[in-house]
């Protein structure tokens, strides 16, 4: 799944460990997310939609 | 592995600590065996002595896992069922050469496959976080 995360992470100044603190995940997992690794559950996508207060489809895009 | 829940830092202290008495319990059982010889039940309870404490570094584990981030757990989650199966097929495998009548050297003794239940989990790790990177 494709994803806006590390330009979001960039437009508010926020390292890698900042973001996985404000979510409560590990570094390595925003890593991995943003390198389109790993695709989170429903339930971080939630808490990552609520942080950036966008629609969880503005953060995540499916793939084709 | 950083955990992510309030209870993190205990969950690894406690990792520790059961380790620590993992490795104690295993060292008064074989120093306290060969220095006092005893026979029947004391010998069998020193035996059994450091079972005791690999149910506190099972419950350690299963603790210290509960606090991961669901990535993490699903690492884990993905080195345990490489590692499963691995550990099965090397035993069963040591199993069926013996029936043959063969003996690899090193694995004679049921004690001596014990790294075969734990270098499987490490490769099983590095695999699956070598996914995630």
């Amino acid at each position: 799944m494709k994803n806006r995360l590390r330009t979001l992470r960039a437009q508010h100044g926020w390292s890698q460990s900042e973001l996985a603190d404000r979510l409560e995940v590990s570094r390595q997992t925003i890593n991995a997310i943003e390198r389109e690794k790993y695709d989170p559950s429903l339930t971080l996508a939630f808490r990552m939609a609520a942080l950036f207060a966008l629609r969880i489809e503005e953060i995540f895009e499916p793939e084709k | 592995m950083k955990q992510t829940n309030p209870q993190g830092s205990s969950s690894i202290r406690f990792v520790g600590v059961a380790a620590a008495v993992l490795v104690v319990t295993y060292l008064v059982s074989v120093i306290a065996l060969k220095v006092l010889a005893p026979g029947g039940t004391g010998r069998l309870a020193l035996v059994l002595l450091p079972l005791g404490g690999f149910v506190l570094f099972i419950v350690a584990e299963v603790r210290l896992i509960r606090g991961l981030d669901e990535m993490q757990q699903r690492v884990q989650l993905e080195a345990l069922a490489v590692a499963y199966p691995t550990t099965i097929l090397l035993v069963f495998g040591l199993g069926f050469l013996e029936r043959a009548g063969y003996q690899v050297p090193g694995f004679e003794r049921l004690r001596d496959v014990w790294p075969l239940t734990v270098l499987p989990y490490w490769l099983g790790l590095a695999l699956a976080w070598r996914r995630y990177r």
